[in-house]
């Protein structure tokens, strides 16, 4: 997680230094107008704490994770001065060691791991009307799709499978072009890099069937970026 | 003093290669053979190899055409006044000769026939010297001799601290502490014991008194596993979850059978329990080895268990819910190719059957 931290930090450094005056392309009967790239696509990277609400998870892991994920949403319709609309797909990468218990309901010394890959398939609506119109750098976003989560149970004997739920996630963004305008504008000049937000989201999932992986709330924070 | 150590660090090897380009006659090279010390320090010795004077097989190249190859050992012995005792700092000492044969000839001997066992710490070096004498007192050019280190270390690294008793179901993971000085560990087992379960495949060693097999070596892995392996009782019952104390473990000589473990810190020795009948017991002990393959003694001797164990599918099913396999995989590690791959090819399937 401090990688991920250390990651966003570094690639928001460029937006928080320097002069913090807004550039324009072109003035326009004496209007100053900002041209910006095409934004067509949303790339989020996340980590943050998962673990299945499940009393037997609570009694053989103690283990918080950390669960790693990749977002790549796809913009299919711009509203207006509101946000966008789009659909997405996540994949995420998470383990989980312990140890089996023995007879006597204590941890043995046979370690047994849990991994988890959640790749859910989601639809998204990003509101950004706060930053395009009130200047205030805050975005929200909701997510709802079904979830896919890749199971491997390692440890008496190994099974997997996956199961099946319906995952959600609320997300509140910070846009990090606020702090630097300057800047912002160079990302999108130079790799078309339209905007970048550090993130909190809460999510959760429903997915079981083959197993019970799900829980109602789950957490994750990351750098994101469209493009 | 820049350039001494410069010289010296330049090989014969390479000197050889130096001269042949040139077009001058190449330098005697010497490579050992025997024993082998991939595994360990290059020209290494240690203390079994002194204690059992081991051969030293020894691979000459580029051989001129004389007599004899003759053997000494000192500093510059391809200077004759350093042979002949010419100067007050004649310190090459001739070993033995032996009769040339071709430009490209092996030699064998015994590791005390180039160092005493109580020579540890610096190198010591070796020269081959072609002459047309046994005794090779006469001048002779760069392409008559060779020469090779030799190091002898027999300084075994400390035991292996920490270990405690543990139980598991199939596997137990056995935390050691490590220590400085170590190359790598080596994990015995010992299954031939009262109440415990012995190999069927693998008799006991003729020296150590019903003894397990000691497996096979795995030195790229970070945790080595042992296999107690399936077979017939041969204990006489009894002992069931005790920690039994006649191994041959307590008091052993270690002989570097052991399953090599490569650890530096957080180290565990992974320990297999399948051959093992719920209740049996078998002893677990773990040496420390060092770059010229000394061995430590036996670490504490500490017991290893089978019991029936629950993990997290089974307390699943035990809550009521469900934990079912989709696949029909083996136990173990998964590989992270396979994962993959496995997750792809579910994915594809489960959202069509959920589309459906």
């Amino acid at each position: 997680m401090a990688r991920l931290i250390a990651l966003g930090a570094l690639l928001s450094c460029p937006l928080a230094s320097g002069a913090s005056a807004q550039d324009f392309d072109e003035t326009i009967h004496g209007e100053q107008i900002v041209i910006e790239s095409p934004e067509r696509f949303s790339l989020e990277l996340r980590v943050g704490v998962y673990q299945p609400d499940t009393a037997a998870f609570d009694m053989v892991f103690d283990d918080l994770g950390p669960m790693l994920g990749v977002e790549l949403d796809v913009i299919v319709y711009r509203l207006e001065d509101v946000g966008w609309i789009g659909v997405g797909g996540s994949f995420g990468w998470g383990s989980y060691s312990g140890f089996t218990l023995g007879p006597d309901g204590m941890p043995t010394n046979e370690e047994t791991t849990l991994t988890l890959m959640p790749f859910p398939v989601l639809a998204v609506l990003r509101v950004d009307v706060l930053a395009r119109l009130l200047d205030i750098p805050i975005v929200f976003m909701g997510k709802i799709g079904p979830d896919f989560v890749l199971w491997i149970n390692d440890g008496r004997t190994t099974s997997s499978n996956v199961a099946i739920g319906l995952r959600w996630g609320a997300q509140v963004a910070l846009e990090l072009d606020w702090f630097d305008r300057r800047a912002a504008r160079g990302l999108d000049d130079e790799w078309g890099i339209n905007h970048s937000y550090l993130f909190f989201e809460l999510y959760g999932s429903t997915a079981g069937g083959s197993m019970e992986v799900g829980t109602p709330f789950a957490w994750a924070i990351g750098l994101s970026l469209t493009f | 003093l820049l350039v001494a150590p410069m010289l010296r660090c330049l090989s014969p090897i390479a000197l050889g290669g130096l001269f042949f380009a040139s077009g001058a006659s190449a330098q005697i090279t010497i490579t050992p053979l025997e024993p082998d010390r991939t595994e360990f320090e290059t020209n290494g010795f240690n203390a079994r190899d002194c204690e059992t004077n081991t051969v030293v097989r020894l691979d000459l190249n580029n051989v001129p055409d004389r007599m004899f190859v003759v053997f000494f050992r000192g500093d510059s012995c391809n200077e004759v006044d350093r042979r002949d005792g010419s100067t007050t700092v004649a310190d090459c000492d001739r070993l033995f000769s032996v009769e040339r044969t071709t430009d490209r000839m092996e030699v064998d001997q015994r590791i005390q026939d180039f160092l005493d066992c109580d020579e540890e710490g610096a190198a010591i070096h070796i020269f081959a010297i072609a002459s047309d004498t046994s005794t090779a007192t006469e001048e002779v050019t760069t392409a008559d001799w060779g020469t090779i280190d030799f190091k002898l270390d027999t300084t075994a690294p400390a035991t292996p601290t920490g270990l405690t008793d543990a139980t598991g179901g199939t596997s137990v993971n056995v935390p050691f502490e490590p220590v400085s000085n170590a190359f790598r560990y080596r994990l015995y087992l010992d299954t031939a014991l009262t109440g415990a379960t012995m190999r069927t495949e693998a008799g006991p060693p003729p020296d150590a008194g019903g003894r397990g097999d000691a497996g096979s070596t795995d030195a790229g892995s970070d945790a080595g596993s042992m296999d107690a392996g399936p077979g017939s009782d041969a204990g006489g019952g009894g002992g069931a979850g005790m920690c039994p104390t006649d191994s041959w473990l307590n008091g052993g000589t270690p002989d570097g059978s052991g399953t090599a473990i490569s650890c530096t810190a957080n180290c565990e020795a992974e320990v297999s329990l399948a051959g093992l009948a719920i209740g049996q017991t078998a002893a677990v002990a773990i040496t420390a080895e060092d770059q010229a393959g000394n061995e430590s003694p036996f670490s504490q001797v500490v017991c290893v268990t089978r019991v029936m164990t629950t993990d997290y599918c089974d307390l699943l099913m035990m809550e009521g819910k469900q934990c079912e396999d989709g696949c029909s995989c083996s136990s173990g590690r998964s590989d992270p190719v396979a994962i993959g791959l496995l997750a792809l090819g579910l994915f594809v399937v489960r959202r069509r059957r959920w589309r459906a």
